[in-house]
């Protein structure tokens, strides 16, 4: 059993407050071929720059910058290590600083999570993360294969050599365990589907229904293809700066708390340890599901990563209920039941009855706290190094109120080659103040949790 | 620009990286085991008692020096598993195929692996299992052909 102590679960804790001002996005897409890599990045920061109503002007901003962090988890797809040099080069930055962040698909959360460490430090007034990745570099099947190297290779890689493969085995346990059944996870698939359909960036759109997800052919049993994420070709961009820069340039800045957690890349490997409970839960809650013959925690149900990165980030941010004082949440929704697992561990709902965040409805737009109205991983992107970043956006967008202006904007569905749907309709939360994102990555081996919190 | 749309120009080049690398002191203690005797050990701590499986040369609980191999009898409970339909031509065996997650008796973790001599809707978390060995072995964790009820 893994035991902590008082200086393992001490809550990390900002030198002064850090704060996110401005997102860029790019049309994601499993195959870019009209742009190279530099190019699809510099359009996410010009986006950046251009359209996120910053009072300063783009060039102006620019000249601010001194810090980057540049997410991207698999370089040698492109034979070109040290790719972030390349990047900074090509987006002006040079001689600025970069560090090349690599923690797997929670690439993007542990970029902005070093990006706000940088300013938090007094290192950085104006900090840059920026992640991208491009899967179609290498051909789907032999991207599968390396990205399975992200499992222990001397006892479980050479088995598998597909992701789902580490996955499905949790759905199972956690459908046995928890009586979860195939038509929850479903509902998630159809409801990210459909939220990429209102989303210009998306690169799954889909109007689907839970028979059809259940027809689609079976992958790695018992998930089926229409519940895993998309492979994907593209980038994102967040701008992170201190109190005084923030109100500087924007008149809607938005405070930012950041936290992470790591743990065993080998899932049979998990030994089981206390639950760290999270502000709303009470001592004991969990009694009668630890005294359970044959249960570890986190086992093959939860996430010990995730509920350590909720653990520190609601404290850091001061949240006491989840639930109740979140107005939305990204999850990283690689697989349906990853993002089911995620429930739990991040007190959408006690261990054990993460299912009832989908059934109540809480979930969906208008519910209590949606989650991934941006499409999430299932409808709109997984282009790893930018995944946690374009989550963090879409987030920042929605608290800044601005939903439509990035995803209703005709303009920006033409420059996309795409035609805005004839029923679209807004997923703007209204009066959106408060909103949280989980950037995951391999079985669980690490993960971010971000709390953006309305600060005009 | 709807020139490059028509036709982009893409570089079509390959990485050969033929590779090594070392399992470590304690490990390959273990692997020759199994490649020599057919036996799966764990590294039991002497101070904590922690039974590493796979084994660690030092205790992660209380960082004791482990070197000492225990004997396990190979039969395990299934936990969960899932079964691969997906095919690329990278895997080590021909989709469909069946991967378990087994907890090994007098092992505090667990070994994932091929689960096999079975009919696929048979298989149940809970089920009994014990390893099936190649004929010819490498030292590696493959000389396991798979696990099959006991």
């Amino acid at each position: 059993m893994i035991v902590l102590k008082e200086g393992n679960l001490r809550i990390p804790k900002w030198n002064r407050k850090v704060f996110a001002v401005a997102g860029g996005l790019v049309n994601y897409k499993k195959f870019c071929p009209e742009m190279k890599l530099e190019e699809q990045v510099m359009v996410a920061f010009r986006q950046m720059l251009e359209q996120n109503n910053l009072k300063m002007s783009p060039v102006e901003v620019k000249g601010l910058i001194n810090l980057i962090t540049a997410g991207c988890f698999a370089d040698h797809f492109q034979d070109q290590l040290l790719c972030e040099a390349k990047v900074t080069d090509y987006l002006g930055l040079d001689p600025m600083f970069d560090i090349g962040i690599k923690t797997g698909g929670a690439t993007g959360g542990s970029t902005i999570l070093t990006a706000a460490m940088g300013i938090a430090s007094g290192y950085a007034d104006v900090a840059l993360a920026v992640g991208w990745e491009r899967m179609s570099e290498v051909d789907t099947r032999m991207g599968n294969y390396y990205i399975s190297t992200a499992a222990c290779k001397d006892f479980e890689t050479r088995l598998g050599r597909i992701y789902s493969s580490y996955y499905a085995p949790m759905a199972v346990r956690f459908s046995q365990m928890y009586n979860l059944s195939e038509q929850t996870r479903a509902k998630v698939a159809v409801k990210n589907h459909l939220y990429g359909y209102y989303s210009p960036y998306a690169q799954q759109p889909g109007k689907y229904t839970v028979e059809e997800v259940l027809a689609s052919p079976m992958s790695t049993y018992p998930l089926r293809f229409l519940e895993c994420c998309a492979m994907t070709d593209g980038a994102a961009c967040m701008l992170l700066c201190d109190e005084k820069t923030a109100y500087k340039l924007s008149d809607k800045p938005v405070e930012l708390n950041i936290a992470g957690g790591s743990h065993t890349l080998r899932v049979a490997d998990r030994r089981d340890m206390d639950i760290p409970l999270l502000p709303n839960e009470d001592p004991g809650l969990y009694d009668g599901m630890r005294k359970k013959e044959g249960t570890r925690w986190p086992g093959f149900e939860s996430f010990a990563a995730s509920r350590f990165a909720a653990y520190f980030a609601y404290r850091m941010a001061g949240i006491k209920d989840p639930l109740e004082e979140l107005d939305l949440i990204e999850t990283h929704d690689a697989f349906t039941i990853s993002d089911i697992q995620t429930y739990g561990d991040i007190g959408m709902r006690p261990y054990g009855r993460e299912a009832e965040y989908i059934e109540s409805g809480d979930a969906y737009f208008g519910g209590k706290c949606p989650a991934n109205l941006s499409g999430g991983l299932i409808g709109t992107m997984h282009a790893v190094g930018a995944t946690g970043i374009f989550q963090g956006v879409e987030c920042l967008w929605q608290i800044q109120g601005k939903y439509d202006q990035f995803h209703g904007d005709t303009k920006i569905w033409k420059s996309f080659g795409k035609e805005k749907p004839k029923d679209w309709k807004s997923l703007q939360v209204p009066n959106a103040k408060q909103a949280a994102w989980v950037s995951h990555a391999g079985v669980g081996s690490h993960v971010t949790v971000g709390v953006l919190k309305k600060a005009f | 620009m709807e020139a490059v749309k028509k036709e982009p120009v893409l570089f079509e080049g390959y990485v050969i990286m033929p590779y090594k690398y070392s399992v470590g002191s304690l490990a390959s203690k273990f692997f020759i085991k199994i490649r020599d005797s057919k036996v799966l050990s764990g590294a039991k701590c002497p101070k904590c008692h922690m039974v590493n499986f796979p084994p660690r040369s030092v205790c992660p609980k209380c960082f004791s020096k482990v070197e000492e191999l225990v004997e396990l009898s190979g039969k395990g409970k299934l936990e969960t598993f899932t079964i691969v339909h997906y095919e690329s031509s990278v895997q080590a065996v021909k989709p469909p195929y069946a991967i378990g997650v087994i907890k090994l008796e007098g092992a505090d973790t667990a070994i994932t692996h091929f689960i096999g001599g079975v009919d696929y809707k048979d298989i149940k978390p809970g089920m009994k299992l014990e390893p099936v060995f190649k004929a010819k072995r490498n030292a590696n964790i493959l000389d396991i052909e798979y696990f099959q009820p006991a």
